[in-house]
Formats: structure tokens, sequence, C-alpha cells
């Protein structure tokens, strides 16, 4: 219907039709605006069914309603519930003959009110909810979705000044990165800082000083765990810094903080500082619960439980079981994927081979679901120990190889080269020398780059010297690859 | 807000009268669907009235007659067009806004203010 009316002809006879008359076009903004206050007195009576009736001017009446909301002063929790009832509403509504995205703007708009309402009163996981509602009603109006989709480099000034109009546009670009951090941190980090300083600057006019101040933050966490993962620590914590720098004057900054401390204590775990970062989890899963942040509780819970496991301590697989119960619970594929990894690994090496095997098996539909390349990583590098124990060399290298393709299609240059370090032992193992010496010589530069071991590790000289002879030292690799694991290269998450 | 007298909605036999050889029901339709939902993004998002906003879409539609091009996304351009004259309009009603300040200003405006804030005659 819309190719039929967006055609030449039919355009051509509108204008020609309506030439030097003056055609009607609906009430006018302050009707809208009466409109829109009689709408509002309606959804506060008992009366109101909760369902909308569609009449001409309810599309203005309700992009008044959202000009209202926006431009409202902060009263109480009585915007969040007006935003919420709309949307509701306008959720069940039918949109008659909607070929521009006209429903998807207006609950977009309302997602962003009902967002900054949560927010400011403090009631963080139904914020979390129109986040997520914002972000997908955004993604379903065409243009705005095809603005988005182009890399952050590419937005021109004129292009920010059309789409950021609508602050509804900033918040579902940072829900995305949010998505990205784990599944794609490369395109994170790249984006991330760009993102933060349009935020910052003219183009994110349309936000209030303190939504800009929470966006900005937010790409700045994002930006550290992407570095995280990518294994740059040094500016991971660098990011954290400016986060904090920004959110330090917010009036409710709690999720915030608690994202920031979650990265660093992760942070901790990846340099090897396990009882730093245990000290830190019951202080951060405190806050997290106080602020009713669930999904952030049971990334503590996750956190801890690695942190036990790189400590050797029995309670680890206690912690990953009632992970796993609690993950089943919530619904929650990826972590209830890496429970199941953990626990095989535990498994694995109190020789329980049987029950490492059926967890891998349970384990690899669910994360191949959860879409989370690095959870991949993890069950293939898992796979590869539980083979290589068993002594099925040639199975072990191609799980290793596999996991190691995933981290070298994603750019993590620190699991990488652990993973390389793995590698070469089943090589030399299985008496390919040739190939454990190329994985070598591969991974040695990362980690002296990236200073994985700390200067001074005696496996790097020893490897160095028998490298330039082309031979492998088993015992040297042995060395490294459990000195890479007590500074928690070889850990996750 | 233009002060310029509206007419009633282009209605069916508004349409037939209007030299038009295509169905009433397409040009009604065109209205409903597109006409209106562009006026309604030009007023609501580039915060103009919706009379200034009419005018804007007819100029858009005026563009997308030789320029439309079916076989990529017509929906998208012409919201982008909108989008761009809406813009314009409203840069040039505001260096407009600037200019009649400096050049005319309101005689004794920032005393005026300040009685009127302070409750004075």
């Amino acid at each position: 219907m819309a190719s039929q009316l967006l055609c030449r002809t039919t355009i051509e006879q509108w204008v020609r039709g309506t030439e030097g008359r003056d055609v009607t076009v609906g009430c006018s903004v302050d009707d809208a605006m009466k409109l829109a206050a009689e709408l509002v007195g309606q959804m506060s009576s008992d009366r109101f069914s909760g369902n909308l009736e569609w009449e001409p001017n309810l599309p203005d009446a309700l992009l008044a309603a959202c000009r209202t909301l926006r431009a409202s002063e902060w009263e109480g929790e009585r915007n969040l519930e007006l935003a919420m009832q709309l949307y509701g509403a306008v959720e069940r509504q039918v949109w008659h003959e909607d070929i521009f995205d006209e429903r998807e703007h207006v609950l977009a708009a309302l997602s962003f009110a009902a967002w900054t309402g949560s927010r400011k009163a403090g009631r963080f996981e139904l914020m979390r909810r129109f986040e997520g509602t914002c972000a997908k009603h955004v993604a379903r109006q065409e243009t705005v979705n095809d603005f988005l989709a182009l890399p952050v480099e590419d937005w021109s000034s004129p292009l920010c000044a059309r789409f950021f109009a609508e602050p509804s546009t900033l918040l579902a670009k940072s829900v995305k990165l949010g998505q990205l951090r784990n599944i794609s941190p490369q395109l994170v980090a790249r984006e991330a800082p760009g993102f933060r300083e349009l935020v910052l600057s003219e183009a994110g006019k349309s936000l209030s000083s303190e939504e800009s101040s929470w966006i900005a933050s937010q790409a700045a966490i994002f930006q550290a765990g992407a570095l995280r993962l990518l294994g740059n620590l040094h500016e991971a914590r660098r990011w954290l810094t400016v986060a904090a720098e920004t959110f330090g004057h917010q009036v409710s900054f709690q999720v915030l903080k608690v994202e920031a401390e979650y990265t660093s204590l992760a942070l901790f775990l990846d340099s090897g500082a396990f009882r730093l970062a245990l000290d830190g989890i019951p202080g951060l899963l405190r806050d997290a619960r106080e602020g009713g942040l669930e999904t952030e509780a049971v990334k503590i819970l996750f956190l801890e439980a690695n942190l036990l496991k790189a400590l050797e301590s029995p309670l680890a697989m206690d912690r990953f079981r009632e992970l796993l119960r609690l993950c089943k619970i919530r619904e929650d594929p990826f972590f209830v994927g890496l429970c199941l990894v953990n626990i095989a690994d535990l498994s694995a090496s109190d020789g329980h081979v049987g029950v490492a095997m059926n967890c891998l098996a349970e384990a690899g539909p669910i994360l191949e679901s959860a879409g989370v390349p690095w959870g991949m990583v993890h069950f293939q590098a898992v796979i590869g120990e539980v083979l290589r124990d068993q002594g099925h060399l040639g199975e072990a290298i191609k799980a290793y190889r596999l996991s190691l393709q995933t981290c070298l299609d994603r750019s993590f240059s620190s699991r990488s080269a652990y993973l390389r370090v793995l590698l070469s032992e089943s090589l030399i193992a299985a008496g390919r020398e040739e190939e454990a010496v190329a994985e070598l010589i591969a991974a040695l530069p990362v980690i002296e780059r990236e200073s994985l071991a700390r200067e001074g590790v005696a496996a790097i000289s020893l490897l160095k010297e028998a490298l330039n002879r082309r031979k492998a030292d088993p015992e040297a690799v042995r060395a490294l690859r459990n000195h890479l694991n007590r500074t928690g290269t070889g850990g996750e998450l | 807000m233009s002060s310029r007298p509206k007419l009633e909605r282009l209605s069916g036999q508004q349409v037939a009268t209007c030299r038009m050889p295509s169905s009433e029901t397409d040009l009604d339709a065109f209205y409903r669907q597109v006409f209106l939902p562009l006026v309604r993004r030009a007023t609501w998002k580039h915060h103009l009235s919706k009379d200034d906003a009419r005018d804007i879409v007819q100029d858009a539609f005026v563009v997308a007659i030789p320029r439309i091009d079916l076989a990529a996304n017509p929906r998208a351009w012409l919201i982008q067009v909108v989008d761009h004259l809406a813009m314009n309009h409203q840069r040039k009603a505001f260096r407009r806004a600037q200019l009649t300040e400096r050049w005319n200003p309101r005689p004794d405006r920032s005393r005026t203010d300040f009685q009127i804030d302070k409750g004075e005659d």
C-alpha cells in the first residue's frame, strides 16, 4: 500500500489538487496539549479502562503527552506511573495505516520517559526493562535503525542533529553498545569513546545534563569492559576512572557504581589479584541487592565463583552449582552455559570425567543459543582440556584450534595467546613440535606486549632460547601455562 | 501560528473537483497515511506550528515529484526531506529572531522584565 501511495503520480496529483488550498491538518498544537491533559486526567481516574479509543486526533494527543512528560519537572513517581500507563495503552492500541512507524516513535518516547522516571526513583530493574523497550522501539523505526547501523565515525553533524533530536535514539545506541560488549568487544572499543564524546557535546543537547552524564558514564564502563575482554587491562582501568569522574556527581548512581566496581574486580581477576578481588565481593553484592539489581548480583556471584576456582578453593564447585540453579530459574542461557562449563572443568580436574562430559553436552547448545562468542571460547577450551587429560590428543588439538579461531576472529588477544600455549602443549605431546613452535612464536610477543607474564618469568627466557633453536621445551611451556593460570589470564568474564 | 483560514479536510467530493484523474480513494488514503503523519512528524519532532509543518510537507512533495526514486526507499527519502526542510526552517527562524532582536530590540525590555519579576508596576 505504501508503494502505491508513494508513487510520483499520486504525489503530483496531490500537489496539483491542493494548490492554492489550505488543507486542514488536524488539531493545533495548543489543542493537542489540551487533549493530552484530558487524556492524563482520564488515566488518573478510576474509570479509565486501560485502553485508548482511536480517533483522528489521538496521535497528536499522544505526541503532545510525550512532550509534556519530557518537559515537566520531576514530580515524584507520578511521571513514571503516567509514562508506564500510556506505554501500556499505546502498546495495546492498533495504529491505523502507520507507514512511517509513528507508533514505534511514540512507544520509544514513552519508554524513554519511563526510563528517566524509574532511574530517578531508584527503581533500577524497571529502568533496565524500559532501556530494553526503548532500544526495541527505536530499532523498529526503519530510518533511525539505518542511521544507528552506521559506524559512529560516519555520523556527520547534520545526521546527529536530525536523529539525536530524539533522546531515545541516544539511549538506544547506549543499550546496543552494552549488548555488544561481550559479543563484539572490538566494535565497542572502537565506537564507545566517540559516542561518549557526542553525548557530552552539542549533539547530545536533547538530553538533560543528568541524562547525558549517565549515558556518558555508561559508555565509559562499556569501553572498560570491552578493553578488558581484548586484554588491554591498563586502558580498561583508565576508562573506569573516566566513568567515575562523570558519575561522581549523579544523584542516583548506584547502578553505575556497581557496574564500574564489578569491572574493576574482574580486572583484579585478570591480573591475578584474586584475594583482593574476593575481598571486594561482599560489599559489592550488598550494594547490588540493596539497589534491587538482581542481574548484576548474578554477575557478581559468577565472578566470586571464578575467583574461588582460581584460588583452587573447594567452595568453588558449590558456588557454581548454586549459581546454576539460580540462573536456570532466571532463564539466563549465557550464565547457565558458563556455569555448566565450569562445573565440567572442576569435575574433570577431580577425575569425574563422566560428569564433565554430561555437563559439556548440556552446555554446548545452550551457549550456542546465547550467541556470545566468549562463552563458546571457554566451552571449546574446556573440551580441549578434558580430551587432553583423557589422552585424546588429536581431538583436543581440534577443540583448542576451534577456540583459538573464535578468539582470533574477535581479537581477544590475551586469551588467544593463552590458548596458543595450551595448544602447543598438546602439539608437543602429540609429537608435532614444528606446529608447537609456530604457535609459541605467535603467542610470546602478545604475552610480552600485554604484560601477561611479569618480568623475570623463567619460562619465557627458557622458551625463547628453545625457540631460537626451533625446539619447544615442554617443561618451559608447562611452566608458562601454570604462570598464566596463576595470573588469571586463563580465567574468563 | 498562521492566521490563514483553514478549509475543511479534503473530502472525496473536493478531490473529484481538483482535476485529478486518479481515484478519490487513493488521495484520501494519501492524506491520512502520508500527508498527516508527515505533518505530525514536522510538528512534534521539530517543534513547528501545524501550519508551518503543513507548508514544509507540501514543499517536500514538490521536491519529491522530479526526484523520488521508487526503486530505492521512497518512505525513508521522504522523511529525510521533511526533516531537512524542517531543520532549515528552524535555523532560518532562529536567525531571523536574532536579527530582529539585534536591529529592532524591544524598548527597555530588561527594565520591564525586572519590574514584572519584582511585581512592580
